[in-house]
């Protein structure tokens, strides 16, 4: 391979020690007519050879605008990049156009968050790669396509020749990105960097992803930056951490420190915010209050104090800007509070926005994605491990038992609220040929069976394409379904006409995915929420601004603001308009389609608990639809994992996280990524292969044999029925098993 | 892409027809006798009955546009009248296919004079179009590339300056500065290309500049906009990424997708300016087949006007065609749906 | 051009009542007050306005301006003319402090009377075939959007005939037809009247298409937000869908349509003037006076330079407040109107 001889070579002329890539104070700010942007305010770091740095932040917190500068992306745009920026002993700051240009996609690579776009829709993923070639070096054509096809290969791109020939529109997303990463490497850059390479990806195409470049670093020897603001993928593989806020950074480190001592407390709040599939269910996340700063006017001190549970005017949190220094000589942290007492804090079990109260050991520590933490440390602070009461593992069994026998006992007299019988819905396709023909129909939701209990909360997983929304919509009638029962309170909502539906709508609710396209524009908040009252007629008690105003209040908006429009809104904060809109009826049944996918981690968390506080407050049930495991299992009482149109297995929540039976169900369990690196170094994945199947044209049988591992003969023979394998467990598998070591990662 | 193609033409087709119905309704089924209107200032009612019964005016309207399809593939003779075909035939009128009518006024088979109007309608179009597309795509391309500074100020400033101007004014103005006052270029006149391919591109410099200067500005304006939105794309920071010399950035990644639009665009508008460039032959007397509607109209000359109006549509209609198979050629993404 | 906002869609969406408390509360900026704001800062949209509103007004008060005798379109001053030749006396077309522009050549009338009077009949024309068109295209895109199938298809299809005919082509070929019909049927009077009736209603028929996509697109996209699914989901009714949710978003695209669309039929207006096919001599309007002045646009430019150069001023200005409109409603938004 000539990558690896590339790579020796370089190793036998330059220094270990000496960084790979070094950056000094980057400022990267942009002008606009309401004032400058400081995207990027003083960021330093550095890269070893050979090591992955993670940056880690959230929306606007400069992380993407950090990679591009390095990239000399701004240099066209109307960016001011000051600061220094040295890649193995070049200053990129210094050097002009031309000898920039040969560095890019020569010595540093780049991979973008959304593959589709990124490619080029006009021209063959080869002749693209062929391109990054051409640009660096004077090879033949046949040569350069060779090396191309070599590269897609060498990324698991099966039948590399044949897709070399094909447009990016051709490929799924999975396959795009993999032809990225091809592309960024086939030059062998020394350094890739990765801007949220996985984040428009579904969670089993993630964790091939991630396995893969993991994989490729070993072989090739290169130096990682990987941007993302998920910190299970930072987890699974990074080697140093480097947390940003409001264009600066907050904290750096190990991934060991970061993950185990943490110091920053915002990234205690990143941490306590993501609902985590490994630690026994919190009752309320812990959020972080409010949203990042506009970064036109960043407060002033430090720029996360307005949020921050644990600032000290006194320290000067308020007025002075912290530096960025090591209290103790482990990382360094930009925080006024002392060293000391932010361990204390951060230790403290009592202290509700602690995610570290989690209790038990670190377990069997020293695991291999922790090359430089300190066991002794990660003891003493409660390191993240999973051997407590509520964990899994052997021993948990029998518990789980109970509860899983407990929870449908309780329900049995209750009829439930919604009942969904067999619900179809199909979309007509025609062939696009001469004439215009009926061809087999997509079956987005194809034949799904449950029930929802007054006051529950169902969740409803998949991903994308398995029909989750379809279905959430189709069992509001807010698509007509083309086959099966709603009933809802036990009518039989798919036959009543438009004017009982209509009448019936104030009963059941729905929370959209998208926080800007679910609300008029037009209107202001306070007639946004007052709408479901003028539309269904209904005039509340003291009048409609009364309640609308009430309503505003109780989803944790200020109600001065009704006469305000959404866009003057943050996500978060339109997304509680929502919520209000679709609580103000008081319904029973409220569909919540994706609700906080669009949102930052730390806003996520703030809506998640605000609907669990109404869930608790009015009894009120939700079908939950989430592609994010993790968020399903912290809000649901039973959940539904859906797999092209239909449902594989359906349990309690605990049931199917710890002992779930169907293999979909086991892969999608452990593709989830856990932010704990010990954790994601022991786990076993098991890595589906292959695509997804068209909705067009399902796979005979059981829809998942064609990516099942356990598949055999009667797969695909016999559609596998919908049995209660357990009290309240139902599983569609012909071979359904245990295997609790795809969340573990333990024998 | 072949039953695409297929499907397209035939939709095509469908359209022809149904255009050339509503023509025909336009103009046959208004509340005005077009036989009045045969023979200008001469006209007695004999004339009016006997040029009505020629033209087939006296049949129903259906069987008007049934002997007008006929005339198109199979040829006509006015009047269609087999007695008087039988007593004299000298004063029937052959008409060949394709037939679009015949002038009373002009005596003269509509096809001849659209045929001898065409090429120098094709001449001032295709040139023009040529001139505006260098002009407008370049200048839109530099404007896009200079956002926001004074090229891109002054580019955007004329181009809007040139779209304000109405084209007879700019030819107007041209003809009698450039020409006629100043003597810079020759007064513009045709010559067939095959005589003098000199003469002929001199003849019709003046022309296609000022029509150019109209649509140029239009281009401008759109490339500008394309080429800012293309320019803006992810696939474009990608190819910057992977250190793709710029030249080829703007021109291989941005303006080629810029095109598609562009491209569409272009094609109807040729299209259009196919069916005659009534302002600009006017302005400068070329007999094109714009100058022939206006001398029609002016004449109330009905078959010709019918004819000149259909044969814009089908021009329209046709580029409408091309640009949709161009479409698919350009974009893959169209091509394998 | 997914979200073009509105710049008066705020009184009816504030919540009812109007207690203290709504006085002290926090008032937002609605889209509409944003590009308002938007507005102030852009001086050449500013400006534009400015002309504009100028123009109409003075448009709209001619007529009692002709009345009081403070212009004079229709006077003959044959003492201002050389008797031979009948050109103006003195340079610039006898431009003097009584006729700043000048006089007429062969009549001698007022030049800036004729300008100022001819600029109502043209707006008058502009503004009445805009109106036709934004109220047919507004009413067939809506149809066509919120219906599904065949109506949608019906009206699509519609759109794609008439867009086939040239408008230009159409207005100068139907002219010998339809203004009498216009006179005849409608029983407008006999002239001038006829002759603006026919052009609004031929540049409306034609030009409605336009505006009718871009309405059709937006309510096609607008169907597809969740907003939308979100009143459906509280019970909403088709009517309140409609008026309540989408109306409201059409406003902003119509408005910089008409703006866009004046221009154009101020242009036509003039040009079928040049043709010979509009308004008529002696009334006055940009087309008449041009057409008019082109036979002495070598003898005497500045006859034929000032109403030219008004017009190129008149729709510039109209030109540019289109443009700067879309930009102010929708900052993002696409150049493609």
């Amino acid at each position: 391979m000539t990558a690896l001889t590339r790579q020796q070579e370089q190793g036998a002329t330059t220094p270990e020690q000496a960084p790979l890539l070094d950056v000094r104070d980057l400022r990267v700010h942009f002008p606009t007519a309401d004032g400058v942007v400081r995207s990027v305010d003083g960021v330093s770091f550095s890269v070893a050879k050979g090591e992955t740095l993670s940056i880690v932040g959230e929306s606007g917190s400069g992380k993407s605008v950090t990679a591009q500068a390095i990239l000399g992306l701004h240099r066209r745009g109307r960016g001011v990049v000051s600061g220094q920026i040295m890649l193995d002993g070049t200053d990129l700051m210094t050097i002009d156009d031309e000898s920039m240009r040969r560095l890019r996609g020569d010595h540093v690579a780049m991979v973008f968050q959304d593959p589709l776009s990124a490619f080029h829709p006009y021209y063959r993923i080869g002749s693209q790669i062929v391109e990054a070639i051409h640009s660096h070096r004077q090879i033949s054509g046949e040569s350069a396509r060779t090396l191309a096809v070599e590269m897609l290969d060498m990324v698991g791109i099966p039948n590399p020749k044949a897709r070399f020939d094909q447009y990016p529109h051709e490929f799924s997303g999975g396959m795009r990105q993999r032809a990225m990463i091809a592309m960024a490497l086939v030059n062998e850059p020394k350094l890739l960097i990765a801007d949220e390479p996985t984040t428009a990806l579904d969670v089993t195409v993630q964790a091939q992803i991630l396995s893969l470049m993991r994989d490729l670093q070993t072989e090739l020897g290169t130096a990682n930056i990987v941007i993302t603001h998920d910190l299970g993928v930072v987890a699974n593989i990074a080697d140093r951490v480097m947390i940003m806020y409001a264009g600066k950074v907050a904290e750096t480190g190990s991934v060991g420190e970061i993950f185990a001592a943490p110091e920053h407390p915002y990234t205690w709040g990143l941490l306590g915010s993501a609902p985590r599939l490994d630690l026994p269910r919190l009752e309320r996340l812990a959020a972080i209050p409010g949203s990042p700063p506009s970064l036109i006017n960043v407060p002033p001190g430090c720029s996360f104090h307005p949020r921050c549970a644990f600032r000290d005017d006194r320290l000067g949190c308020g007025s002075t800007v912290p530096e960025l220094k090591a209290s103790t000589g482990t990382h360094p942290v930009r925080c006024h509070l002392p060293g000391d007492r932010r361990r204390v804090l951060f230790a403290d079990p009592a202290d509700p926005a602690d995610p570290a109260d989690a209790p038990g050991d670190s377990g069997d520590s020293g695991g291999l994605g922790d090359p430089d933490g300190d066991p002794a440390d990660l003891g003493g602070v409660g390191g993240l491990g999973d051997d407590g009461p509520g964990g899994v593992g052997g021993s948990s069994i029998a518990t789980l038992s109970i509860t899983a026998s407990a929870e449908p006992g309780a329900a049995v007299d209750a009829t439930p609220l919604l009942r969904v019988t067999n619900l179809q819905k199909y979309y007509p396709q025609y062939t696009r040929k001469l004439l215009r023909r009926a061809a087999p129909p997509v079956r987005a939701v194809d034949g799904i069976t449950f029930d929802v209990r007054a006051g529950e909360t169902l969740g409803l997983v998949g991903e994308s394409g398995c029909g989750k929304s379809t279905a959430g919509r189709a069992m509001l009638r807010l698509l007509e379904p083309t086959g099966g029962t709603v009933e809802f309170k036990g009518e039989d909502i798919t036959r009543l006409d438009g004017q009982r539906l209509r009448r019936l709508r104030r009963h059941m609710q729905m929370v959209f995915q998208d926080p800007f396209g679910s609300l008029n524009g037009r209107q202001t908040v306070g007639a946004i929420i007052a709408t479901p009252f003028k539309i269904q007629g209904i005039s509340p008690e003291g009048g409609i601004r009364h309640a609308v105003r009430e309503l505003m209040d109780r989803v944790g908006l200020n109600p001065e603001h009704y006469n305000r429009f959404p866009h003057e809104f943050s996500g978060g904060q339109r997304q509680r308009v929502g919520v209000a809109r679709a609580i103000a009826l008081k319904p029973d049944l409220i569909v919540c389609d994706e609700p906080v996918s669009a949102l930052d981690a730390s806003i996520q968390a703030q809506v998640i608990n605000l609907l669990k506080d109404l869930q608790e407050e009015s009894g009120v049930a939700y079908v939950f639809i989430a592609h994010d495991l993790s968020v399903v299992r912290h809000i649901a009482d039973r959940i539904a994992v859906m797999y092209l149109g239909r449902v594989m297995e359906e349990a309690p929540w605990d049931v199917l996280c710890e002992r779930p039976l169907h293999p979909y169900t086991h892969a999608l369990l452990s593709a989830v990524p856990i932010p704990d690196p010990e954790h994601e170094a022991r786990r076993e994945r098991i890595l589906l292969s292959r695509d997804l199947p068209s909705p067009q044209n399902p796979p005979s049988g059981c829809v998942f044999r064609t990516r099942c591992l356990e598949a055999r003969e009667r797969c695909a023979a016999e559609v596998p029925e919908r049995r209660e394998l357990r009290p309240g467990h139902f599983v569609a598998c012909h071979f359904p098993h245990e295997a609790t070591a795809v969340l573990t990662g333990r024998p | 892409m072949v039953f695409f193609v297929i499907r397209r033409l035939l939709a095509i087709g469908v359209m022809l027809v149904v255009t050339s119905v509503v023509t025909f309704l336009l103009f046959f089924a208004a509340p005005t006798d077009p036989a009045a209107l045969t023979c200008g200032r001469e006209c007695t009612p004999d004339l009016i009955d006997a040029n009505r019964h020629a033209m087939g005016l006296d049949k129903p309207i259906h069987v008007q546009y049934g002997d007008f399809v006929k005339g198109l593939f199979a040829g006509r003779d006015f009047p269609d009248d087999p007695v008087q075909k039988a007593q004299a035939p000298e004063t029937i009128v052959h008409c060949e296919a394709p037939c679009l009518g015949y002038s009373f006024l002009r005596q003269a088979p509509v096809t001849e004079l659209v045929t001898q109007a065409l090429p120098v309608t094709v001449s001032l179009a295709a040139g023009a179009f040529v001139l505006w597309m260098l002009i407008g795509v370049l200048a839109g391309c530099v404007a896009a590339l200079y956002k926001g500074r004074w090229l891109d100020r002054l580019i955007v400033g004329g181009a809007l300056l040139g779209y304000s101007l109405p084209t007879f004014f700019i030819g107007l103005l041209l003809l009698t500065f450039v020409s006629i006052r100043w003597a810079i270029l020759p007064i513009p006149s045709y010559t067939p290309f095959l005589d003098n391919p000199l003469q002929w591109a001199a003849g019709l410099v003046m022309p296609w500049t000022a029509l150019a200067v109209v649509f140029a500005a239009a281009y401008v304006r759109l490339t500008r906009a394309y080429m800012i939105e293309s320019l803006s794309e992810d696939y474009v920071r990608t190819a910057r990424a992977k250190g793709v010399r710029e030249p080829r950035v703007i021109v291989k990644h941005g303006l080629r997708v810029a095109l598609t639009p562009i491209v569409t665009m272009a094609g109807l508008d040729l299209g259009g300016l196919l069916g005659g460039m009534v302002v600009t032959e006017q302005v400068f007397g070329f007999n094109g087949l714009g100058k022939l509607a206006v001398q029609s109209v002016t004449n109330v000359d009905l078959p010709t006007i019918v004819a000149v109006v259909l044969v814009a549509a089908a021009a329209y209609t046709i580029a409408n065609l091309v640009v949709d198979i161009l479409y698919g050629v350009i974009d893959p993404r169209v091509r394998l749906k | 051009m997914t979200s073009t906002p509105p710049v008066a869609a705020v009184s009816q969406t504030a919540p009812e009542g109007g207690s203290d408390q709504a006085k002290t509360a926090i008032h937002g900026r609605s889209r509409g007050q944003l590009a308002l704001a938007r507005l102030r800062r852009d001086k050449v949209t500013l400006t534009a306005l400015v002309i504009c509103a100028a123009l109409l007004l003075v448009a709209a008060i001619s007529p009692v301006l002709s009345h009081w005798g403070v212009i004079d379109p229709l006077r003959n001053n044959p003492h201002l003319v050389t008797e031979v030749g009948s050109l103006p006396n003195g340079p610039g077309g006898g431009m003097s402090w009584q006729h700043w522009m000048g006089v007429e050549p062969g009549t001698g009338r007022d030049l800036l009377s004729r300008i100022v009077a001819g600029l109502t009949i043209s707006l008058t024309v502009a503004v009445l075939a805009s109106l036709l068109t934004v109220v047919m295209g507004t009413c067939l895109g809506i149809i066509a959007g919120i219906s599904k199938g065949k109506t949608d298809w019906a009206i699509s299809r519609l759109m794609d005939i008439v867009l086939s005919f040239p408008q230009l082509l159409m207005l100068l070929s139907l002219a010998p037809i339809l203004v009498g019909v216009m006179h005849q049927r409608l029983h407008l009077p006999e002239g001038t009247p006829s002759q603006i009736g026919f052009m609004v209603l031929v540049l409306g028929c034609f030009g409605w298409p336009q505006i009718a996509r871009i309405v059709r697109g937006q309510v096609l996209s607008l169907r597809e937000q969740e907003f939308i699914e979100a009143a459906r989901s509280l019970g909403a009714r088709r009517a309140q869908l409609y008026f309540k949710e989408i109306l409201p978003h059409l406003w902003a695209p119509i408005l910089v349509y008409v703006t866009l669309v004046m221009p154009q039929y101020i242009a036509a207006e003039a040009t079928l003037g040049f043709l010979g096919v509009g308004i008529q001599a002696p009334t006055p309007s940009l087309g008449s006076l041009l057409n008019d002045s082109v036979t002495y646009a070598v003898v005497d430019p500045a006859y034929f330079i000032f109403p030219g150069a008004t017009l190129a001023v008149v729709v510039l200005a109209f030109n540019l407040l289109g443009d700067g409109l879309r930009d102010v409603l929708d900052p993002k938004g696409g150049t493609r109107a």
